[in-house]
């Protein structure tokens, strides 16, 4: 029989590495889930530094639109043809575009998107009660390709003509520009590539470890389990996409074809429509999983199971299919027809249900409930009133005959800052006071979080404001100059930003400072873990690297008290 | 409260299934794709106006050709070596069919992907076809000749030969499913010559976007369509080639008893894919006016 050639099976040793080679060659998620944590700091403050190049050019109007607007006064040219020689710290407007666009693609490719995929990896598989994540190993390689992907982003701005300067949205024609002897955009571009795919391969190890390695049934999955399947599904349905648009863009500078070359039969329109079918879908691959991680916040510090669970599963879901079909509301003033942006200006209101049914459901956790302001819990009420905020900037923005008034100024800068910074940074401080208890084997501060708190919600709420008034009166975006007009606005922002520095800076030294406080003993600081639908607080702080030696035992969701009872 | 229930966990009871030792493949796997790109952009000749002090020998094309060659090479190198351990773990592993079932998802899941990436091309395709006029190859011009339907066949006999290798090696004819493999190799390779043959008449007529003899900017979009399509479905076409023949190796080496077949599975799923792609593929560039 052909079943006796098989061979013997070979026999293996495990190999178990120690000190640093324990680190380069881990595959355990909570290992990884750190490295990814860390990464994402490093490049907060890598990004949060380019933001503060753009506000140290923008303190002040700028020399040179001065004079120009005098001249043009007495007769002279628009002070806007100036746009390609803007003066200030940066000698040209192309350092600045080059800052702009590096700041946005280090804070959305390598602080929020891996941020929140640091929380997954750390917390989902402790969640569902498994060991490790599907495919541990493919989990260390998409984390490890992040860092040539920074490194590509990082080191093109010493290279000959300086890094990408075409935006984060990378539109051509500006991004085919200086093709063959500028190679920062080619190199920004295989960058995404390879962020791309590390974020594909984590969503695939999301979906599976989620589906196989769960323990409990569907309708008992924790709301942060919920949260990362379907931010996985968009993941991995939209960023092969943005793969397709930035290759037409690399194709276009380099190998001869014509994609997005207007004259020779390309179309640049199209690329933006196969770029906003990835990227609208990525503001929420930027803020689902934050979503997911309050609902715990919330329901632990209020000392209830969370309102209407279903209906936040729901409102995740339909998020997550109407996402993909808004995309066009980044392009209303391009030319479309006019039922297009009927369509695209009635989708994009719709997304206010679902996301509104979320808010409301917080609300409604909430009330009644025996309050804890922990720093966690701060954090998520301020998210509440930023998000809420900075989401009715974007009910405005989604309205087409505002948006051709709106459009390209400062209230656009100020809506997408007031949801991500108020929003998704709002939310990844929160689930870092939550975790890192669980994360560390350490408490952050409590007391000095009060003022990190404090700072970063007053000053997010100045500096962002003050860039919606800036907008609403009609300053432009993406250039390094401004009329004196807008010098009091954005004299706000930058006071906004020096508080939101200064908050982070206070962070920063209390992360590090935590690992000399006192090591955690208990499985359960928070006191929490009898509310809760999830697995991590039944196991030690940190975990051991196998989690659990047997499966705790499972939560039912309706026997979590849906009211205190010590109330 | 809680309280405890009684589920089956043994597919989480099997330590070595989800706690399995450390692995360096996939960040050396890294390490070597990291030069790939600047391999690239140096060979580009991109790098030849910077400073050699920010980019060492990349200024040079040559040291940025070897580069990409090492690197790409290192790369599939290691994997090599990731797949091998990861081989040798499931080959001692008890819990066989939880695993191939994930493995099936990932495959699934990944194919999805691909798709999506398939269909931004598509979808340029078709956008181009309804709106831009003249979008297609130029006015008589040779196109779609019979090597291309040679091709087609081949590819979908392929599938065919690959389909029988899965049933024969399922009713435990190793013999058979071998030499039904190395046809289907052997045809992948033949499509991917037809491919090239095609590719080289074109590139002959000048049948170029930029640079050629087109002065239809129509045309020149259709011919940026038509590399771009079928150089990505060709890229496929040799990866599945790459997976087909680990199964060869791996039968060879008298893998794959009983139910554990995974990378078989994984393989001719792929290939079948291809298949399909390229069906569409074809409908869309020479079908479709
Ligand atoms: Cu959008």
């Amino acid at each position: 029989m052909e079943r006796s050639a098989i061979a013997p099976m070979p026999s293996l040793e495990i190999k178990r590495y120690t000190g640093i080679m324990d680190w380069l060659t881990t595959v355990d998620h909570k290992k990884i889930g750190l490295m990814y944590f860390w990464f994402t700091v490093t490049m907060g403050i890598v990004g949060g530094a380019l933001a503060g190049l753009i506000r140290f050019q923008l303190a002040t109007p700028g020399a040179v639109i001065e004079t120009l607007q005098a001249a043009h006064l007495a007769g002279g040219p628009e002070p806007f043809s100036l746009f390609s020689n803007g003066g200030g710290i940066f000698g040209d407007q192309d350092r600045f575009n080059q800052m702009v666009t590096m700041h946005a693609s280090v804070m959305i490719f390598f602080t929020i998107i891996p941020g929140f995929i640091a929380f997954m990896n750390y917390i989902v598989p402790l969640m569902v009660g498994a060991r490790d994540m599907a495919f541990p190993k493919m989990n260390a390689f998409g984390f490890w390709l992040l860092i040539p992907s920074a490194m590509l982003m990082l080191s093109s701005f010493f290279v000959q003509g300086g890094a990408a300067a075409s935006g984060w949205t990378t539109y051509p024609p500006l991004s085919i520009l200086g093709h063959g002897t500028k190679p920062g955009q080619d190199m920004w571009v295989m960058g995404v590539h390879l962020a791309g795919v590390s974020s594909i391969l984590a969503a695939i190890n999301f979906i599976v470890t989620i589906a196989s390695l769960k323990v409990m049934k569907w309708r008992d999955l924790p709301l942060f389990a919920w949260a990362t399947l379907f931010v996985s599904i968009m993941a991995l349905i939209a960023t092969p996409v943005l793969a397709a648009a930035v290759t037409m863009v690399l194709l276009d500078r380099n190998f001869n074809t014509t994609f997005t070359i207007a004259s020779q039969g390309g179309d640049p329109i199209l690329y933006q429509h196969i770029f906003w079918f990835y990227s609208h879908p990525a503001v929420y691959i930027m803020i689902l999983p934050g979503f997911g991680g309050i609902s715990h916040v919330i329901a632990a510090f209020s000392r209830k199971r969370v309102f209407g669970y279903l209906g936040m599963v729901l409102a995740t879901g339909s998020i997550t299919a109407l996402g993909f079909v808004v995309w066009a509301h980044h392009m209303f003033v391009v030319g479309m027809p006019t039922w297009m942006q009927y369509y695209f200006q009635v989708a994009s209101l719709a997304i206010g249900v679902p996301t509104g049914i979320k808010v409301f459901s917080w609300l409604a956790t909430m009330w009644g409930g025996t309050i804890r302001m922990t720093v966690s819990m701060m954090f998520a009420c301020g998210f509440l009133c930023l998000f809420v905020l900075g989401g009715f900037g974007g009910l405005i923005l989604a309205l087409t005959a505002v948006d051709y008034t709106l459009n390209n100024t400062y209230f656009v800068v100020g809506h997408f800052h007031m949801v991500l910074v108020g929003g998704s940074v709002m939310l990844l401080f929160s689930m870092t006071y939550f975790w890192w208890p669980k994360m560390s084997g350490h408490f952050l501060s409590e007391r000095l979080g009060k003022w990190v708190f404090w700072l970063m919600f007053i000053g997010v709420f100045i500096a962002f404001f003050a860039m919606h008034i800036s907008g609403a009166n009609g300053m432009a975006r993406r250039i390094a100059v401004y009329y004196s007009d807008f010098r009091f606005s954005n004299y706000l922002t930058t006071v906004g930003y020096l508080m939101t520095f200064t908050s982070a800076c206070l962070f920063f030294g209390d992360l590090i400072y935590s690992y000399r406080r006192p090591k955690i003993t208990v499985d359960d600081p928070w006191q929490i873990n009898d509310i809760q639908q999830s697995f991590e607080w039944a196991t030690s702080c940190p975990p051991p690297v196998y989690n659990f030696a047997k499966v705790p035992p499972i939560p039912i969701l309706e026997q979590i008290p849906s009211h205190d009872h010590k109330h | 409260m809680s309280e405890q229930l009684t589920t089956d966990v043994e597919h989480h009871e099997d330590p070595m299934s989800h706690v399995p030792p450390g692995s360096i493949w996939p960040l050396l796997a890294t390490a070597s794709l990291t030069i790939v790109p600047f391999g690239v952009v140096s060979v580009l000749g991109a790098f030849n106006a910077t400073h050699w002090a920010i980019v060492g020998p990349f200024v040079f094309p040559a040291v940025g050709k070897a580069a990409l060659i090492l690197g790409g090479l290192g790369f599939v190198f290691f994997l090599m070596c990731w797949c091998n351990q990861i081989i040798r773990e499931k080959t001692i592993s008890h819990d066989v069919v939880a695993q191939q079932k994930d493995l099936q998802l990932f495959i699934l899941l990944f194919l999805c992907g691909e798709l999506m990436a398939f269909g931004a091309v598509f979808g340029y395709f078709y956008h181009q076809r309804l709106y831009v006029e003249g979008f297609g190859p130029a006015e008589g011009m040779e196109f779609g000749g019979p090597t291309v339907a040679y091709a087609t066949f081949i590819l979908l006999f392929s599938s065919v030969t690959c389909e029988f290798a899965h049933h024969a090696l399922q009713s435990y004819k190793v013999g058979l499913a071998k030499a039904l493999f190395s046809a289907t190799i052997l045809l992948g390779i033949a499509f991917l010559g037809f491919q090239g043959y095609e590719w080289g008449i074109l590139i002959q007529h000048g049948f170029i976007p930029v640079g050629g003899s087109l002065t239809d900017s129509a045309v020149a979009s259709f011919a940026s369509c038509f590399y771009v399509g079928t150089g990505f479905h060709g890229l496929h076409v040799a990866i599945g080639l790459v997976m087909l023949f680990m199964v060869l190796m791996r039968l060879e080496f008298g893998h794959f008893r009983g139910r554990r077949h995974f990378a078989v599975l994984a393989a001719s799923w792929y290939w079948h894919f291809v298949d399909i792609v390229w069906v569409l593929l074809f409908i869309t560039v020479y079908v479709v006016r």
